[in-house]
């Protein structure tokens, strides 16, 4: 008995130690080529630095409280918020409609209309950009169309107005995501047993019925996942709006990625020297406030996952 | 679920092939495009060619070496898949499958990881790949590019090794096979649907990818990958938009392929993860 | 799946060994030289790789590999100059200083290319320090006479069609009001008097400087923004009468419809496709667009265009300032100084007839009789140009010490002329004077303190008493 218990612990330390070499590989690769430069990155940021000449002009907090006063920084935070709600909210809505739609059992063409809806996902984000920024611009097809069909006289400044532009960007970055975010929709759908609709249709119970009191509750889950990625994927809007707005009008569309990259690489103003010290401490910032949010968003669904769970025990 | 009416299912269609058509005329727009000269892209707002030049693509291919890049691209890509889906298969299982002292704490960090604020991370990536002696060979930016968390793939991984049965894993044991033998030719073939959602999330990642390789190809012009090469087109004060049209297109291509390959896997791979 | 999987990893392994493998062997099995050269100016990258040729038939012992840069050319720049990994030549970066180049003993100088004797051969303005020398040393040949300024080119194809002769060309901002409103009407709103390249702010702002300096000439016009200084306050100035005239006015061809409203949607190439197409008849840019406009490959190929001074608000003269930014620099890591040497010397001799002036981008910075030029507008252009363009004092000779002095204030700068005059023309700015004042309000706060950080920069040295504008300033 005794053997056959240490028999029973080397096997399983021996299984611990596969599942330690296992996890390895990763762990050096994540340590070495992703935690590395992070910490460098913070390194940076406390010094003025262009990117170019030796790391020596250590500032401390400077370049922190730099951006503390800096309006623009302020204003790329609020533009980067007010999209990353926006594609979120939009995205997640429109993909639901649309993966409720087929997933119906008895719909035709499924996967050719997945593949239409998804091809946005693969494109590079840096060439629809370009795409975009050409068929909306002054003299682009959008405009020309209503036009010639008389709807305006004048063409749209769909990219000079900020409001324009900022919901032309929440817009396309939707219509980019919403592939992806029909797959996990379609994944959460799938994953709903077939039982269930056939007892609630032997209830009599209708379309919207039936989705309103067995679909929607058993797509909770999966609504936190890519609420989650969502947000994530919001807060880092860089090459989409590198191209299709590049900022404009007047900064008012300047996401924070943007603004790093503008510091970063000079791209801003001609002539102008690189900041990477201070590109990075904004780097930082951007991070610190991804993790509040998300930190707030993970309190919230906690608290009602709670609540739900006292609902259930009452 | 089902839709019944004969009437809604028709009307359905139809708004879904007219906001598909929406859907994709930005991609009509671009094939139209690439067959425009470099001037009338820039003057005409009218997305249809006054003629077919189709040297856009001859020099694409030939003149902005998009044919190097090309493959370049492909064994990024094709390399930096494998790796990604043989580092978070192996964690996943390991993770999924044997207790040991400290996997909740790695589970913590593999989800915290996400949350993580990065500054900006190039250079210092530069740096390191540099000391490695890896840059100016497509092995540094296959690295490079496997680097990160993958927080998503290993939970799917995770998650989906959990749920398969004991018994199968016991029926290996019992012929003979060991922990990594039972894990490459038991476990590992049947996880084929999260092997595709990771295959197809990361090929579209790294067949786009601009900055990494970008940055490591910067004196080896001959290593770079298509994104890269997009900008051959756009010079600091001239752009050939219609030889990029042209580049995006052919890009484009083979993403859509493995897409459309592996559509079916793809979504069960997701389902069957959320499942849990 | 799997076995494919293991298939293709096998392939991978090899293909990856193997490209690993010849870019080891590449060097060393091989009697030739190959030199890197890095090219950042689009519009001589036609000319420079048909140089480059004809030298590697010249001298088949030397391989010249040359890259034009695009738009990740900074990033670039970045990465080698901090990895010490600067191509053998390259065209000057615009990342950072020359004299922090030289600090971190990353440049050859070129004292053994261009010696004393050789240097008689050059125009004397082009010696000018942090741009070509640090000291008494040289460290970058110069591409070009320094000579850059903006002007206006017109269509002549639009001009005949509305009756406007050549001598009716706007010399002041009401003519060009007048003939901008006259051909929006007479074309029923199809044709503007003028486009610009707005969204290039770096454009604009150059177009601003030099438009304002008939206004305001003692604010110094310069391509840098923490340069424009004024010469006799020693202070920033961008709250100055000739920049808000100059925004207002320009708003007022907008709203006016004179200026095109898509001007504020176009980058500089875009600009040169729809004024070459006939969408207006005249155009503000620098310099070198002439040679973009007859460019068949680059350029829309365009023939029909005339070109004159921009029109002022008196119909005075503007000036920019004359500064060789441009040129060839040597990594002081280079392997081949010998082979880099012959490339050089061969670029003086052929190099300023070969790709400067054949491409017509730019003014060689030697005096060489033009026999053969590039286009019909080419004299004419680099007339004009040559006006405008006027020697100033150089801060840096006069104290060496506010080379850094002024990369840390431009790096504390977060406005620009231009993109202010973008943001009005979109409305996002209603009052451009408000605007102007807080980038006042930020130059002077972050000028001052650095003037009270730095030990060997004062005030003074941003003065020069014994300047006068427009005319041509020599130390001597």
């Amino acid at each position: 008995m005794a053997r056959k218990n240490s028999n029973l612990s080397k096997s399983i330390k021996s299984r611990q130690m596969w599942a330690y070499i296992f996890i390895l590989p990763q762990a050096i690769v994540f340590l070495l080529l992703s935690l590395y430069p992070i910490v460098m990155s913070y390194v940076y940021s406390f010094y003025s630095w262009d990117g170019a000449s030796p790391l020596t002009d250590f500032v401390g907090f400077e370049n922190y409280t730099e951006l503390f006063y800096s309006s623009r920084f302020w204003g790329a935070l609020v533009s980067t918020i007010i999209y990353m709600f926006g594609t979120t909210i939009l995205g997640v809505g429109a993909s639901l409609v649309l993966a409720i739609i087929l997933n119906a059992n008895n719909m035709k063409g499924k996967a050719f209309y997945r593949t239409i809806y998804f091809i946005p996902v693969v494109a590079t984000t840096a060439i629809i950009g370009v795409v975009m920024k050409n068929i909306f611009g002054v003299d682009g097809s959008v405009n020309q169309l209503i036009q010639s069909v008389g709807l305006t006289e004048k063409p749209i400044p769909w990219l000079n107005t900020s409001t324009l532009a900022m919901t032309l960007l929440i817009v396309v970055g939707t219509w980019k995501n919403l592939g992806i975010n029909m797959i996990y929709w379609l994944s959460g759908l799938q994953s709903i047993p077939a039982e269930l609709y056939e007892s609630a249709q032997l209830d009599g119970a209708g379309f919207w019925k039936t989705l309103y009191h067995i679909t929607l509750p058993l797509l909770k889950p999966i609504l936190l996942v890519i609420l989650l990625l969502s947000v994530v994927s919001g807060m880092n809007a860089f090459d989409l709006v590198k191209t299709l707005t590049n900022g404009n009008p007047y900064h008012t569309t300047e996401t924070l990625d943007l603004y790093v990259f503008n510091y970063a690489f000079g791209g801003g103003m001609t002539g102008s020297t690189t900041r990477m010290g201070y590109a990075s401490a904004a780097g930082v910032m951007l991070g610190m406030f991804t993790l509040l949010i998300s930190g707030i968003f993970g309190l919230i669904t906690m608290y009602y996952q709670k609540r739900e769970k006292k609902e259930a025990s009452r | 679920m089902i839709i019944s009416s004969k009437l809604i299912k028709i009307l359905i269609h139809m708004i879904l092939i007219f906001i598909g058509l929406i859907w994709i005329f930005p991609f009509i727009w671009m094939i139209l495009g690439s067959l425009k000269t470099n001037t009338e892209f820039m003057i005409s707002g009218n997305p249809i060619p006054d003629g077919f030049n189709w040297e856009n693509y001859s020099r694409a291919w030939i003149d902005a070496n998009f044919s190097a890049y090309f493959l370049n691209t492909v064994i990024m890509t094709v390399a930096t898949v494998i790796i990604v889906v043989f580092l978070c298969s192996l964690t996943g299982y390991a993770l999924g499958r044997v207790d040991f002292p400290g996997k909740k704490t790695i589970l913590g960090i593999v989800v915290g990881i996400m949350f993580i604020p990065k500054g900006y991370t190039i250079i210092p990536l530069y740096e390191l790949v540099d000391q490695l002696g890896l840059t100016n060979s497509l092995f540094g930016i296959i690295l490079a590019e496997s680097s990160g968390a993958h927080t998503l793939f290993v939970l799917l991984f995770t998650s989906y090794f959990a749920t398969l049965p004991k018994e199968m894993e016991e029926a290996a044991i019992m012929d003979g096979c060991g922990f990594v033998k039972t894990f490459f030719k038991v476990m590992l073939p049947l996880a084929k649907p999260i092997m595709a959602t990771t295959v197809i999330m990361q090929f579209i990642w790294t067949w786009s990818s601009f900055l990494i390789p970008t940055v490591l190809t910067i004196s080896k012009p001959e290593l770079r990958t298509l994104a890269v090469g997009m900008q051959n087109f756009v010079g600091q004060y001239s752009t050939d938009w219609a030889g990029m049209a042209a580049g995006a297109t052919i890009s484009l291509l083979p993403v859509l392929i493995v897409f459309i390959l592996m559509q079916r896997y793809f979504i069960e791979g997701v389902a069957g993860a959320v499942k849990q | 799946m799997i076995k494919s999987f293991s298939k293709w990893t096998l392939l991978l392994l090899i293909s990856v060994s193997l490209l690993s493998a010849c870019s080891s062997n590449e060097s060393s099995d091989s009697d030739t030289t190959t030199l890197t050269f890095w090219n950042r100016l689009p519009e001589l990258s036609t000319d420079f790789e048909a140089f480059t040729q004809k030298f590697e038939e010249e001298n088949p012992e030397i391989d010249i590999e040359i890259e034009t840069l695009g738009a990740s050319g900074n990033q670039q720049y970045q990465t080698a100059i901090k990895n010490e990994e600067l191509p053998d030549i390259f065209v000057t970066a615009n990342v950072t200083s020359m004299k922090s180049l030289v600090e971190q003993d990353l440049l050859h100088n070129l004292n053994d290319v261009i010696t004393p004797e050789a240097k008689e051969d050059f125009y004397p303005g082009v010696w000018s320090e942090n741009f070509t020398t640090i000291g008494e040393d040289i460290y970058q040949l110069p591409l070009n006479s320094g000579k850059s300024s903006v002007l206006m080119y017109y269509n002549k194809n639009v001009l005949e069609q509305y009756g406007i002769s050549e001598d009716q060309i706007p010399s002041t901002w009401d003519e060009l009001l007048k003939v901008g409103k006259d051909i929006y009407d007479e074309s029923g709103g199809g044709v503007y008097g003028l486009i610009m390249g707005a969204e290039a702010t770096w454009l604009s702002d150059m177009t601003i400087n030099q438009m304002a300096t008939n206004i305001t000439p003692d604010v110094h016009p310069s391509i840098d923004v923490a340069r424009q200084i004024n010469y006799k306050t020693g202070n920033p100035d961008f709250l100055n009468d000739g920049n808000v005239e100059t925004i207002e006015y320009i708003k007022q061809l907008m709203d006016e419809n004179v200026l095109s409203p898509a001007s504020v949607e176009y980058d500089e190439p875009t600009a040169i496709a729809n004024f070459a197409a006939g969408k207006s008849a005249f155009y503000f840019d620098g310099n070198w667009a002439g040679s973009v406009l007859v460019n068949e490959e680059e350029g829309p190929g365009f023939a029909e265009w005339g070109v004159a001074p921009m029109p002022t608000k008196d119909g005075g003269a503007y000036y920019s300032d004359m500064v060789p930014k441009e040129g060839l620099m040597v990594s002081n890591n280079t392997e081949h100084w010998d082979e880099v040497q012959k490339f050089l010397n061969y670029f003086i001799e052929h190099g300023y007839e070969e790709v400067i002036i054949k491409s017509g981008a730019h003014e060689p910075p030697m005096d060489i009789e033009v026999s053969d030029p590039p286009f019909e507008q080419y004299n004419k252009l680099n007339e004009i140009n040559a006006q405008n363009s006027i020697a100033t004092p150089s801060i840096y000779e006069q104290n060496n010490k506010t080379i850094d002095f002024i990369q840390n204030y431009q790096a504390g700068l977060s406005y620009s002329v231009g993109s202010i005059l973008a943001g009005h023309l979109q409305g996002e700015v209603s009052d451009p004077t408000t605007e102007l004042e807080k980038a006042q309000e930020e130059a002077q706060k972050v000028f001052d303190e650095n003037v009270e950080k730095s030990e060997d920069v004062n005030q003074s040295d941003f003065v020069f008493d014994d300047w006068v504008p427009f005319e041509t300033y020599t130390t001597e």
